[in-house]
């Protein structure tokens, strides 16, 4: 069970694509790198329609490419200051708020609003919320509306994604 | 081999040597010296708190005085860690409390410590004196008041960069009355108020004090009371440097003149320039000076930096400029260690005149200059090649450029050659870390040059596997090596898997690893932990040829641990490959 000091692993040939002597400086651009030995299929944005229906549409490329320059996860915490740097920025010395409104299914017309900044992921949204509405946050399903006016379901794309589209947030019941 | 020297000779000779390495390495010569050196090594040090667990520390070492943890990997201070991932002490504080009763010594780095984990320190460690948190968080000003009251033989309570729950302003008078030893107290990360009365008298009946550094909260006013009362202080740091008017200014510069021991001074957030030359008695001691939160201009930096002939270390903001630098270049002859921060990261064009030139500057006029931290807009590779050609002796070199994969802004070429340049040059680098546009053949140099190199930190760059694997195969001495955003993926990993059983540690992160290569790392090297640190929905789901989000490998003689949230998967590991070390 002993791995080789080689290139490449020895043993069976599902191995063989990992063979570094394959590879020639600057031959291979990193699509080829991504699609040919990854095999990668991009993924999918799921669409969660209000109305109950659960459409799957290949709408966008949510995909970590850092050549497909720019986007969304790509700087995502970046440049690395840490915390205490962070809040001396020029832009204010107090960390922004960013509140949205939730409003939780069948609860009438009742509204709340969450300061999604203090969230760095799903998780802890997730349980905050459903302790605002005294729910289990196994009980519920989180959606929210983007800048198109679409709703979907959270936590498909990346964080940092999701905290630059969300507009609103809305906790549904989850009947699973 | 038979014993040729008895134990208590073996001992005698051990106890000179003090550096964990060494330590280390005798313990590896032979059967009989690990049993010697297990017996009398009272310093611990664990770089990763899951290479080992609480037990494997009882049962080797026996008389431990001191200890020190890490636990989360460094890009956690980058929010890149979701919390919750673990590095939580209190277990190690339960079996520590249990067997080390001596204990002397705690210093924690990056580890989430509770209340009830401080109230365990607090109560089972009688003889501690030394208690050092280092950016950890998950406690409170209880917790803290806890320590204050309980351990009587306090002399060094250090927070820096720690997240507190700040519930109550009056833990500090929890240090009874009677309590005058301590020496060393930093208190900087905390961001509301501490009563200042507590704090005053606490200073006041401890005259072995050399290390004050305060929070923002305390006010400019106040410092010249807390002064007169410690003038034996070597380390000082202010609160908000700021006051309406300059009444106070006479008493401070008076009270910092009395300070002449003075060698160290931070803090400086919100200052007023006209209250900087308070501070000019003393510059001439300084050996270090961090003005990082000063954010105030050049002219005024460069005035009070133009004073301080023997500064060792200097952090400072970008507001610094390069005719700043170029008065670092010719006043502080004797610098080691340079940082500068940027003073406002998030916007891509600040207009501050920090450029490349600065360092260069630096790196002509300070010969001693071996450490840098530095952050700006722009580089090039003739800059570069000068920094490394005037500076060999440099062993820890960080630059980031802002704005990801910036080329060289001359020539619009990557910035491989700088870099190189700087790998090829320095031939004592062990940290460093890289930015701006970069193809694999930096990484070609890193792998034949970086010969000593120790940590490495790279973002955004390269473009192929290659990088990866001249890295893992060629830096001899890599330990720690973070990555982030690159298109490194399986290849070079799985063909340098027994390289990773070599380091302490791996992170790769919004790069192309796959959850199959994950899994078949993990299951090929039982001594790695492939941790999947993942927080999407419906994983299992997933196909095994996605890339991960976040993946942290490191050694360890544990097998996995059991205190991982949901979203972190060990790889490759059944219930049934956890040893049993007994």
């Amino acid at each position: 069970m002993e791995l080789e000091l080689t290139l490449s692993l020895s043993s069976s040939s599902c191995f063989s694509q990992f063979d570094l002597n394959n590879y020639s400086h600057g031959n291979v651009e990193a699509k080829d790198n991504v699609y040919e030995c990854l095999n990668m299929q991009p993924l999918k944005k799921r669409k969660y329609c209000v109305n109950g229906a659960n459409d799957v549409e290949s709408t966008s490329f949510i995909f970590m490419n850092p050549k497909f320059s720019g986007q969304e996860t790509s700087l995502v915490r970046w440049p690395p200051v840490n915390k205490s740097r962070k809040k001396l920025c020029v832009g204010g010395t107090k960390p922004k708020s960013m509140f949205v409104k939730v409003h939780m299914e069948g609860d009438g017309i009742a509204r709340k609003k969450i300061n999604l900044n203090l969230h760095r992921s799903y998780r802890t949204l997730v349980h905050t919320l459903a302790n605002m509405f005294g729910k289990c946050k196994e009980d519920v399903k989180l959606t929210y509306q983007d800048k198109e006016g679409d709703w979907l379901l959270a936590g498909d794309v990346p964080w940092g994604s999701f905290m630059e589209a969300v507009k609103r947030l809305k906790l549904l019941k989850n009947t699973c | 081999m038979t014993q040729s020297f008895p134990e208590e000779v073996l001992e005698h000779v051990f106890s000179f040597l003090t550096s964990h390495t060494d330590r280390n390495a005798v313990s590896l010569v032979s059967k009989s010296w690990y049993d010697t050196e297990r017996w009398c090594r009272d310093h611990v040090f664990i770089g990763n708190c899951y290479a080992v667990n609480p037990r494997v520390l009882t049962r080797r070492f026996k008389e431990v005085k001191a200890v020190e943890l890490k636990g989360k990997p460094h890009f956690a201070d980058f929010n890149l860690v979701p919390e919750g991932w673990g590095g939580c002490v209190d277990p190690w504080i339960v079996e520590m409390g249990r067997v080390y009763s001596g204990l002397e010594e705690i210093r924690l780095k990056r580890m989430e410590v509770t209340d009830e984990g401080l109230e365990m320190v607090a109560k089972g460690f009688g003889k501690l004196k030394v208690l050092v948190l280092a950016s950890c968080d998950g406690f409170s000003t209880d917790g803290l008041a806890a320590v204050a009251a309980n351990c009587r033989n306090l002399r060094v309570l250090d927070l820096r960069e720690c997240e507190v729950e700040e519930l109550s302003c009056h833990w500090l008078s929890h240090f009874p009355d009677s309590f005058t030893l301590l020496e060393s107290l930093n208190i900087a990360c905390l961001s509301s108020e501490v009563s200042f009365s507590a704090l005053e008298r606490l200073v006041s009946r401890s005259p072995n004090l050399k290390t004050l550094k305060l929070n923002r909260t305390v006010p400019l006013e106040k410092l010249s009371t807390l002064l007169q009362r410690a003038p034996q202080l070597v380390e000082f740091g202010t609160g908000a440097y700021s006051a309406e008017g300059l009444d106070a200014y006479s008493s401070l510069a008076e009270a910092f003149s009395g300070c002449k021991k003075l060698k160290s001074l931070s803090g400086f957030w919100d200052v007023i320039p006209a209250y900087l030359p308070a501070v000019y008695s003393v510059c001439s001691q300084l050996t270090s000076l961090n003005l990082s939160y000063a954010t105030t201009q050049s002219p005024d930096l460069s005035k009070i930096i133009s004073h301080c002939h023997n500064l060792q270390r200097l952090v400072v903001l970008d507001y610094i400029e390069d005719t700043g630098l170029e008065t670092v270049a010719t006043s502080c002859k004797d610098l080691k260690e340079l940082v500068v921060f940027p003073s406002d990261p998030y916007v891509a064009d600040a207009n501050v005149p920090l450029t490349e030139q600065g360092l260069v500057s630096v790196s002509q006029g300070c010969t001693k200059l071996h450490s840098v931290l530095y952050f700006c807009r722009q580089m090039s590779n003739s800059a570069l090649v000068s920094i490394s050609k005037n500076r060999p002796n440099i062993t820890c070199f960080r630059l980031c450029i802002l704005e990801p994969r910036s080329p060289d802004y001359l020539t619009l070429e990557p910035l491989d050659t700088g870099f190189g340049s700087i790998v090829e040059n320095c031939k004592q680098l062990t940290r460093l870390s890289m930015s701006g546009l970069l193809t694999d053949r930096v990484f070609e140099y890193i792998g034949k040059h970086a010969k000593k190199l120790d940590m490495l930190s790279i973002a955004f760059a390269g473009d192929t596997d290659l990088g990866l694997h001249y890295i893992l195969s060629g830096c001899d001495s890599l330990r720690k090596l973070e990555i982030r955003d690159c298109p490194f993926g399986d290849k070079a990993l799985l063909a340098n898997a027994s390289k990773l059983e070599t380091m302490r540690s791996l992170w790769m992160s919004s790069c192309f690893v796959s959850f199959g290569a994950c899994k078949l790392l993990g299951q090929k090297m039982p001594r790695l932990n492939v941790e999947v640190i993942d927080e999407r929905e419906n994983l299992n789901s997933i196909p095994e040829n996605v890339p991960v989000e976040k993946v942290y490998i490191y050694r360890t003689v544990c097998g996995q641990r059991f205190d991982m949230p949901d979203f972190v998967r060990i790889m490759g590991k059944d219930k049934a490959d956890v040893y049993n070390l007994s």
